[in-house]
This record gives C-alpha cells, sequence and structure tokens, in this order.
C-alpha cells in the first residue's frame, strides 16, 4: 500500500492541510516546519496550489492540494521558481504528483526542464513587425544587440573557463611536490631505522662477547676455589693420620 | 449539482458519488463537516462541480441557506444546477421550506449565473410542487417540464 493512501479521503481546512503535510512530510523526506497555514495561503494566492474548495466563506483543501503543497515545498528547496512550480502543479493529474512525490528525481528534472524553458527559451518581445523599413532597422538593431550580449557572455565564459584551468594546473603541480616530498621524506626515514637497527645489533653482540668473558672468568675461579679446597681437606686428612 | 449532504444509507449522495465514481471518503467528510458546520461547501475540482448543502427538518424557511447555495453557484459561475434535495422524499412533503426555496428562486432570476436549472421531483410529490411553481413562476410555467 502506498504511503499517501491514508490521505487520499482528507478534505479539511488550511490549518488541517498543514498538520497532514507535517506527517506526510516526514515518510518523503522533507523537513516540516515550513508547512505553515501561512505558507499555504501564500501558494494559494500565487497560484500554486489549485483554487481550493469552499466550507462557507473558508478554504477548504483535499488530497491534491496536499501533493501540491509538498511538492511545492522540495522544489522551492531546489531553488525552482514559483512560477515553474505552478505551471508544474497545475498541469498535472492526481495520479502524475502523487508519482511525483513518491519519485523526487524524475520531478526535479522536470521541474528543472520547466525552468530552463521559462528562462532560456521564451522569446524576448520584439518589435511589432511591418514592412515599414523603421521597423526592420528596429528589429536588425534588436538582433545586433543580441548578437553583442552573445558574445560578451561567450567571451566572461572563456575567461571563466581559462582561469578554471589555471586553477586546476597549479593545484596538480601542488600535489606532484607534495607526492615528491613525501617520498624524499621516506626514504630518509627507512634509512635512520635501519643504520638505528644495525647499530643496535652491534651492541647486543658487544654485550653478548662481555658476558660470555665474564662466565669464563667465573668459571675458572670456581675451579681455582675447588682445587685449593681439595687440597686443604688432604691436608687435614694427613694430620688426623699421624696423631 | 446540489445535494443534501446525507452521508448515510442509499441517500441521493451515496448514489451521485458511486455514479461518478468519486472518493467517497472525501465526500463523507466534507457531508460531515457540512453537517456539523452547517456550512454549504463547494467541491469545485469534482466533474460535475459537487455542491453540498446541510441537512433540513423540513419545518423551516430555507431562505439563509439558499442565500448561501447561490454564493456558492456563483462562485463556481454554475450555468446548469441540478438541483436534487427533493427528488427523494422520505416523509412528508416539507412545504414551507420548498416554498422558501422557490420564492428565493423567483428573486434572483437576473442576478445569478444560472441559466438552467434541474429540479429533481419525488414523483410522488409532483403535482403539489408544481401548485407551488406556479404561484411564483406563473409566467415562465412553459419551461416546467417533467422528465419521467
Amino acid at each position: 500500500m502506498s504511503m499517501v493512501e491514508e490521505f487520499k479521503g482528507f478534505w479539511g481546512t488550511g490549518v488541517e492541510l498543514s498538520e497532514r503535510a507535517k506527517v506526510l512530510s516526514g515518510k518523503v523526506g522533507l523537513k516540516s516546519e515550513k508547512l505553515t497555514e501561512r505558507l499555504i495561503r501564500f501558494y494559494t494566492a500565487q497560484g500554486v496550489l489549485d483554487k481550493p474548495d469552499r466550507l462557507g466563506r473558508e478554504a477548504a483543501y483535499h488530497f491534491r492540494h496536499l501533493l501540491q503543497l509538498l511538492i511545492a515545498r522540495r522544489l522551492v528547496d531546489e531553488g525552482v521558481s514559483l512560477v515553474a512550480i505552478s505551471k508544474f502543479n497545475l498541469n498535472k493529474s492526481t495520479d502524475e504528483l502523487e508519482q511525483a512525490l513518491l519519485n523526487p528525481a524524475k520531478d526535479a528534472a522536470k521541474a528543472v526542464i520547466e525552468k530552463y524553458r521559462e528562462e532560456v527559451v521564451t522569446p524576448k518581445e520584439l518589435p511589432a513587425m511591418s514592412s515599414s523599413p523603421v521597423a526592420i532597422a528596429n528589429v536588425l538593431s534588436e538582433i545586433k544587440d543580441l548578437k553583442q550580449t552573445m558574445n560578451e557572455e561567450v567571451q566572461e565564459i572563456q575567461k571563466t573557463q581559462y582561469q578554471i584551468d589555471k586553477s586546476l594546473n597549479n593545484l596538480i603541480e601542488t600535489q606532484c611536490e607534495f607526492y615528491k616530498r613525501m617520498e624524499s621524506e621516506q626514504v630518509e626515514m627507512r634509512h635512520v631505522v635501519l643504520s638505528t637497527l644495525e647499530r643496535m645489533a652491534l651492541m647486543i653482540e658487544q654485550q653478548n662477547k662481555e658476558f660470555r668473558y665474564q662466565i669464563d672468568m667465573l668459571k675458572k675461579q670456581a675451579a681455582s676455589a675447588q682445587d685449593e679446597m681439595l687440597v686443604l681437606l688432604n691436608k687435614q686428612q694427613e694430620n688426623r693420620f699421624f696423631k | 449539482m446540489t445535494v443534501t449532504a446525507n452521508p448515510m444509507g442509499m441517500a441521493p449522495l451515496q448514489i451521485i458519488t458511486s455514479k461518478f465514481s468519486w472518493n467517497s471518503l472525501r465526500v463523507h467528510r466534507a457531508a460531515t463537516r457540512v453537517n456539523r458546520f452547517s456550512k454549504v461547501a463547494v467541491l469545485r475540482d469534482l466533474n460535475p462541480k459537487l455542491i453540498l448543502v446541510p441537512r433540513t427538518t423540513g419545518e423551516k424557511d430555507a431562505s439563509e441557506l439558499m442565500d448561501e447555495l447561490l454564493e456558492a453557484t456563483e462562485s463556481v459561475q454554475s450555468e446548469v444546477l441540478n438541483f436534487t434535495h427533493y427528488g427523494y422524499i422520505q416523509e412528508k412533503l416539507p412545504k414551507i421550506e420548498v416554498e422558501s426555496v422557490l420564492r428565493k428562486l423567483s428573486e434572483i432570476k437576473n442576478r445569478t449565473s444560472i441559466r438552467v436549472f434541474i429540479w429533481d421531483i419525488d414523483s410522488r410529490y409532483q403535482a403539489e410542487i408544481k401548485d407551488m411553481y406556479k404561484k411564483y413562476f406563473s409566467k415562465s410555467l412553459v419551461h416546467l417540464e417533467a422528465v419521467q
């Protein structure tokens, strides 16, 4: 069952719409704090939402308004203009709006296209066409102005591109230097470690020799002491025998 | 289309909702609100547009509700209004109410967007309502045609 199923039978005031929107916004990953009754009234006035139903003289909203409100909120966060959102919201069926809310990537892409059409494709109003030479001259001068503006913009873009390329080259050079420095430091470190290890091995060997020498000395001392003891014992036995 | 907000049982509202495959939950909710607040509601995105009028006892003058109803029709610029409230009468004919409705309609002749008025009448009370109609629309009686 779709996560919007429970909202399909909704019909209520702006406050109730705001409450439902806050609940559903959590489920579709939108921030809920901005979804107020005031925003709903503003969107209604701007034509972002369909004209509301009426209960007496008050506005009443339903499921379609809920979808339009959440889609509008998401697209506004993505920087799409209210005019483009209005076109998007009012021209889609309720099923399409539901799909747009549940599949935000497609929805955003469509709105961006709308925005692009609105900003770029809409032609500038030209002077009224007539066969008079003055009107044709006006049109030609308008075209000339447009061409100049376009050339200026192209130059600006080229300048920016050049600066970006320069910055990229600098960045690559800095990175190369950094790697070189790192490599030489690594070699140095390896050398220091190896020489320290060699020195330690030598010291251990020397200490080992000294230790062995001391053991030999001790053994010799013990042997001479044993001989002296034996001589003394023999002397004592001889004395006892003659007495 | 104007219908009494009676969301229960086999009332005209239920039949119409089912006939046009509208979201019954939404219509039910709207009808409940209409009765609770005694206000006329307009559901403008339905086709045909639906105007819900609160339930009445039939014993009182309905002029105020008629004012609200006509305001509602103006808000959606209705040119054709199907008045279904007396298509099925459960008890006796609510004469006071029907007379007040007819009186109100006779007064607004040229101040409304409505051009065609379709009046559903319970066939058991056709003669009585026709008589009341004559009282207010004697000159335009030719337009009163019974459709079975």
